[in-house]
């Protein structure tokens, strides 16, 4: 038979037990609304969970497995790649923001698809990403890389592709920052190459590999 | 009027609820000191918070909003760029540099000393990234880039600096990250060492150069 012990006065323990099966949980309601359910789902591996609404297992917030393993499936988080060459974006001083075309994944829907990332709540973001450029000249001894976002533009790298490009005329670069964002702060990629012309490309050399990306995700 | 909903056999659960309005939540005391509450915040959009203390709203440790995002808005993490030119001179000649951050952007937690050094307030693993710009490399012929830390030191190496750097003034950026472990009270710095020409190289340029820090688990 399902229980729930009684809290003990003396140890100040409160256990709650359903017997031989059923989850085990707290239910935080307002005014007969169900927000927020705390507790082990008994058909989820005993998880421990934090869930939304009324219910372990659907709109699961926080999840603590048997083993010890969290995740937080609502959270922010995503990657976004390119599959496919993008041509002729800079080399002549243009300040190019990356377009991505496809979206690995996009946790919580703050990415837009295509450039922008916008912060759902104020919190402390951390984002990665590495580019693979091709059609380097000697002549193009400048280069900026920036990730631009509504508190402020970080140039976080600078250099001189002409000088270290490869024998194919490529340079790779990639990048980690921890940045403040306000809620619906916008974050996006950015590189500029000077003293060229504009021919300049994003390249996949035709892989199946990743050679451009960006994610990002909410740290805290 | 607030209400506690009787423990509901059948089900084997606890349901609170204040009524109208009014936090939903669990006190956790010891010998009467509010330690912990655990529950739903009324007057913040009902989120779901694990706050120090005996209040919801106050030293909330742990948020999560409606739509699932969480927050932990007093764990480590901490974000510091130099300050324009911020070292004139200091290596080239295989000087070991610790780069001063001295703007700092953020710092939740105060486990930054606003100049250079990471302190971890507890053991755990820690992501760190860090980058600098540095100038006037002509004359360079290698270089290492460190993070630097209480267990151990993380390198990047870079050789024919010169041959990198941008041609017209001779910068060039470097940038490193690691999950690192800490010991609580461990530290962290950032280092930069060229070596191959005179003390010259510049740091700085444009406040070009981060140090960041954040508790992962």
């Amino acid at each position: 038979m399902a229980k729930i012990n009684s809290i003990n006065n003396k140890s100040q323990e409160l256990t709650i037990d359903p017997g031989n099966s059923g989850d085990s949980f707290v239910q935080f309601d307002i005014n007969t609304t169900g927000e927020f359910r705390i507790g082990v789902d008994d058909d989820d591996g005993d998880a421990f969970k934090i869930s939304q609404g009324s219910a372990l297992g659907s709109n699961d917030t926080f999840v603590v497995t048997s083993a010890g393993e969290i995740t937080q499936p609502l959270t922010p988080a995503f990657l976004a790649v390119l599959n496919s060459d993008i041509s002729n974006v800079t080399g002549d001083g243009t300040a190019y923001t990356v377009v991505w075309d496809t979206e690995v994944f996009d946790q919580n829907s703050d990415f837009d698809g295509t450039s922008t990332f916008t912060a759902p709540v104020t919190g402390r973001y951390l984002f990665s990403w590495g580019l693979t450029m091709d059609a380097l000249t000697a002549g193009m001894t400048v280069m900026y890389g920036n990730l631009v976002t509504s508190n402020r533009s970080y140039t976080v790298f600078q250099c001189d592709p002409g000088s270290f490009r490869s024998t194919n005329d490529e340079v790779g670069l990639c990048f980690e920052l921890l940045c403040d964002m306000d809620a619906s702060d916008t974050a996006s990629v950015q590189f500029n190459v000077q003293n060229g012309t504009k021919v300049v490309d994003l390249i996949t050399n035709g892989s199946a590999d990743t050679y451009n990306f960006w994610s990002g995700y909410l740290v805290c | 009027m607030a209400k506690m909903n009787a423990i509901n056999n059948k089900s084997g659960s606890l349901t609170l609820d204040p009524g109208a309005s009014g936090d939903s939540f669990i006190q956790f005391d010891i010998n009467t000191t509010g330690e912990f509450r655990i529950g739903v915040d009324d007057d913040d959009l009902d989120k779901f918070k694990i706050s120090q203390g005996s209040a919801l709203g106050s030293n909330d440790t742990m948020v999560i909003t409606a739509a699932g995002e969480i927050t932990y808005p007093l764990t480590s993490a901490f974000c510091a760029s130099v300050t324009a030119w911020g070292g004139t001179n200091v290596t080239g000649d295989g000087t070991d540099y610790t780069i001063a951050f001295t703007t700092e952007y953020f710092d939740q937690n105060s486990d930054f000393d606003g100049t250079s050094t990471f302190t971890a307030p507890v053991t755990g693993k820690y992501y760190i990234t860090a980058s600098v710009l540095v100038d006037e490399v002509s004359a360079c012929t290698s270089s290492q880039f460190k993070i630097v830390t209480s267990n151990r030191t993380y390198k990047a190496y870079v050789l024919n600096v010169s041959q990198y750097a941008h041609a017209a003034n001779y910068q060039a950026t470097y940038s490193l990250s690691a999950l690192a472990d800490f010991d609580a009270s461990d530290t962290a710095t950032i280092h930069v060492d060229l070596a191959g020409g005179g003390k010259v190289v510049d740091i700085g340029y444009g406040g070009r150069g981060m140090f960041s820090a954040n508790l992962v688990c």
